[in-house]
């Protein structure tokens, strides 16, 4: 038995033993902004891909698609699960998308003066607030059953409902939302 | 061999023929280490000390230490969810990150989590495993405050020795090992290596997620001594080892992950020593052990949330001990130690860590009057580059007042330094929603320990031991929500506000009343109390025993053994989401496990073949056991004489 220098031996074995982290090339991790796609019932789905933690991505619903945030044409902001908005904003708890094509004359609020994503608060002031729920066991966030009757930056009228925040692959931050647009309050 | 210092009478230290895995009396002259840092009798030890030696390892059929450890009595081997932390062991009560684990005395590296994977160490490189419970920081600093788990690796004893191991059992699982040695007058090598795969398991095919990993192993080690002068010795052991662990996770936003773990370590260990005829030893141990570990996450269909880290830990250690004996009464040993860890892992805040400890430890084995006594003092004194100093008195007695009665009792101080994690850790993330920060003002955590107990024999055929323990932990590091409730605002930090205590008392009964046949029993009440949320500890049952029967036909070269171990029900805790959590109850279960051995050519080849679990107890939530597999192999082995 030769046993000249096991101990470098031994250590070169293994260091001579490829190794590669395992991640192949799947797609994602770049910015995929905002998409909107016609559904041709006149209804329109968006995802935002609203994951990062310090910009927000602006939507115009007019446009159906991201805009500046100098833009005074933008309707909603989302950064992560946060929606600001800074039209007006009616919530219809439980509604129906499909029965709703007026909208409402009242109940219409707007985002509070306050309203900051970063002070850490349950409800930082939202109009939009309430749009999840949200499990602090699984940390699992899904979409209430509220409609939102948005009166946008141009004076029209859009109802919104908010439908998922993963995507299809399970990742955190794709905010979906249906909408389309309905006639003014008569 | 190296010169037994334990007085009065120096037992002569002797590898235990084969095989003979059921005699007391054999048993209790396995000489020790881990109790005292110096040789002893396993019966002349004034610290109790649970003993695995080779014979019982391979009558196990376990594979690996954590296959093995699960076995004992008073151990409970906790397997992580989802695989990547591995296999840790509580004792006493207590999390696998308060139990020190050792390789031939030296700190072994690489826990994640505070657990250090058990199924790393692989069975074939084990010639002993060492339990001493209680409270061990007087001899060996942080971490052992539950006790000392000490693995003494294989050596050549004989001029010539070879042996080759093969098995394959259920879930594919393939353990492969061989090892050779020789020993001339002055000097003895031995080489061994492994090959273990398993393709791992599912306990809940209702998902795409598994619960044990697939894995690859590939070990090596070597062990080297020359004895320069009659008097002089110098031991060399090296190890090296690569891990692949693979599985599949399922988030609950149902996200899947393909997860691997490629974990390299290597350690080399260069201990000189050398004795004089007082008797005296000193002995100097230069240790250098590497950790590296490549974790990475694919997310399937997207890239969105891969993950890839790397995590590379260094831990050097210089120690001296001395071994004086004094006037044939006091074997008096004292040490210095320095110790350097450096650690690199994206997860902490500056990228990287390094701390520097040093430490002197005194001990003195006094036998006062006809040797029925023996008090050892004994503490230690560390001062650790992050928190300061830090002292662990202890005080250990025992007292034989009859041949066939021993009392011990030990009380010490252990404690804890908190790892690079909970000082610097900055982790986010953002898909789960919560961010956790380190922090650097963290103190130890602290213990104060107690353990009284007695052993009683009736001759060479039944022995009692009970013991009983009580530990009292301070500032225990636990995460705290420090901030927004809000989704995905969750803020956590790790903060000394803890406080817990565990107490119980352990029985273990072996009964060797028929010639060939062993019975052990064993039993253990662990009560366990969380003070902050006046809740037992989660995953700790209140009840655990187990009983296993050995049966030996040494003319017919048979061994068979089953071994029944029963958990009682133990609870996990659940985040209501309000602040407020709600108990999971864990329903109690037993593991089963059968095997037989058959000798042939006269011992130069075993054939086995055994089931483990053969209730198939388990579930994927909260008990992700191995499920019930079979396994059959064989060892061959040449020993040349003596």
């Amino acid at each position: 038995m030769k046993l000249r220098n096991p101990p470098l031996l031994l250590l070169l074995l293994i260091a001579c033993v490829p190794a590669d982290d395992g991640a192949d090339d799947d797609g994602g991790g770049v910015d995929r902004g905002i998409v909107t796609e016609d559904q041709g019932d006149g209804s329109f789905i968006t995802v935002v891909d609203a994951r990062d933690e310090a910009r927000w991505k602006h939507l115009d619903f007019e446009s159906r698609a991201e805009v500046d945030a100098a833009s005074p044409a933008w309707d909603l902001g989302l950064l992560r699960f946060n929606i600001a908005t800074r039209v007006e904003v009616a919530p219809l708890e439980g509604a129906d998308f499909d029965a709703i094509s007026v909208a409402p004359a009242s109940g219409y609020v707007g985002d509070g003066d306050d309203a900051d994503p970063m002070d850490m608060e349950t409800m930082p002031g939202y109009a939009f607030d309430l749009w999840y729920a949200y499990d602090m066991t699984t940390h699992v966030l899904t979409a209430r059953d509220v409609l939102y009757v948005v009166r946008s930056a141009e004076g029209n009228y859009f109802k919104v409902q908010l439908l998922d925040y993963y995507d299809d692959a399970g990742t955190a931050g794709y905010v979906a939302l249906r909408w389309a647009p309905v006639s003014a309050p008569l | 061999m190296s010169l037994t210092l334990a007085a009065p009478a120096p037992t002569p230290r002797r590898p235990p023929p084969r095989p003979e895995t059921i005699d007391l009396a054999t048993e209790s002259r396995t000489i020790v280490v881990t109790a005292a840092r110096t040789e002893q009798a396993i019966g002349d030890s004034a610290v109790a000390t649970q003993v695995i030696r080779r014979a019982a390892i391979e009558a196990s059929g376990a594979e690996n230490l954590a296959e093995l450890l699960e076995e004992q009595p008073g151990l409970q081997v906790l397997r992580s969810f989802g695989g990547a932390g591995g296999a840790g062991v509580t004792m006493q009560g207590l999390d696998p990150k308060y139990t020190l684990i050792l390789v031939d005395g030296q700190r072994a590296t690489g826990r994640i989590n505070g657990t250090l994977d058990l199924s790393r160490f692989a069975a074939e490189d084990i010639e002993q495993v060492e339990i001493v419970k209680g409270p061990g920081s007087a001899l060996y600093g942080s971490d052992a405050i539950a006790g000392v788990i000490n693995i003494i690796t294989r050596k050549t004893r004989r001029a010539r020795e070879a042996e080759a191991h093969a098995s394959l059992g259920s879930f594919d699982t393939q353990d492969l090992s061989a090892r050779g040695g020789v020993r001339r007058g002055r000097w003895g090598a031995g080489l061994a290596a492994g090959w273990h795969h398993t393709r791992g398991f599912d306990r809940d095919p209702g998902d795409v997620a598994t619960t044990g990993n697939f894995q690859n192993t590939l070990n090596l080690s070597q062990w080297t001594e020359l004895r320069a002068r009659p008097d002089a010795v110098v031991t060399v052991t090296a190890d090296a080892q690569q891990r692949d662990l693979r599985g599949v996770d399922l988030s609950a936003t149902g996200a899947v992950f393909d997860r691997r773990n490629l974990t390299r370590t290597a350690a080399l260990t260069v201990a000189p020593e050398s004795t004089w005829a007082v008797p005296a030893r000193l002995r100097l141990t230069g240790h250098l052990a590497y950790f590296d570990d490549r974790y990475g996450l694919d997310q399937r269909a997207s890239d969105d949330l891969d993950e890839s880290q790397r995590t590379r830990d260094l831990l050097g250690q210089v120690t001296a001990q001395y071994d004086h004996m004094i006037a044939g009464r006091h074997m008096f040993t004292a040490g210095i130690e320095g110790q350097f860890e450096g650690l690199s892992t994206p997860r902490l805040e500056q990228g990287r860590g390094t701390r520097q400890r040093f430490a002197l430890f005194v001990q003195d084995e006094w036998r006062p009057g006809a040797g029925r006594v023996v008090i050892v003092p004994g503490g230690r004194f560390d001062l650790d580059s992050q928190f300061g100093a830090y002292a662990t008195p202890r005080l250990a007695v025992r007292v034989d007042p009859a041949p066939a009665l021993t009392l011990r009792a030990s009380a010490g101080l252990g404690y804890r330094a908190p790892s690079f994690r909970e000082l610097y850790l900055s982790f986010a993330n953002p898909s789960a929603g919560y961010r956790v920060t380190g922090n650097p003002e963290l103190v130890p955590e602290t213990s104060r320990g107690l353990t009284v107990g007695f052993l009683v024999r009736a001759a060479a055929f039944a022995q009692l031991e009970v013991h009983a323990f009580a530990n009292d932990l301070r500032d225990l590091i636990t995460l705290d929500s420090s901030g927004g409730l809000g989704v995905g605002q969750s803020r956590f930090s790790y903060v000394n506000v803890g406080s817990a205590r565990t107490r119980g008392v352990e029985a273990v009964l072996g009964l060797r009343v028929l010639r060939g046949l062993a019975i052990d029993a064993s039993y253990t009440l662990g009560d366990t109390l969380d003070r902050e949320h006046r809740r037992p500890l989660p995953g700790k049952p209140l009840h655990h025993g187990s009983l296993r029967l050995q049966v030996q036909l040494r003319r017919a070269g048979v061994q068979a053994q089953a071994r029944l171990g029963v958990q009682g029900r133990q609870f996990y805790y659940a985040d209501d989401g309000d602040g407020s959590d709600s108990a999971v109850r864990v329903a109690p279960y037993a593991t089963l496990d059968l095997r037989a051995a058959k000798d042939l050519f006269r011992g130069r080849m075993s054939l086995f073949l055994g089931v483990d679990n053969l209730l198939d107890a388990g579930d994927a939530m909260y008990l992700p056991l191995v499920p019930r597999a079979f396994y059959g192999g064989f060892t061959v082995r040449h020993r040349s004489p003596r």
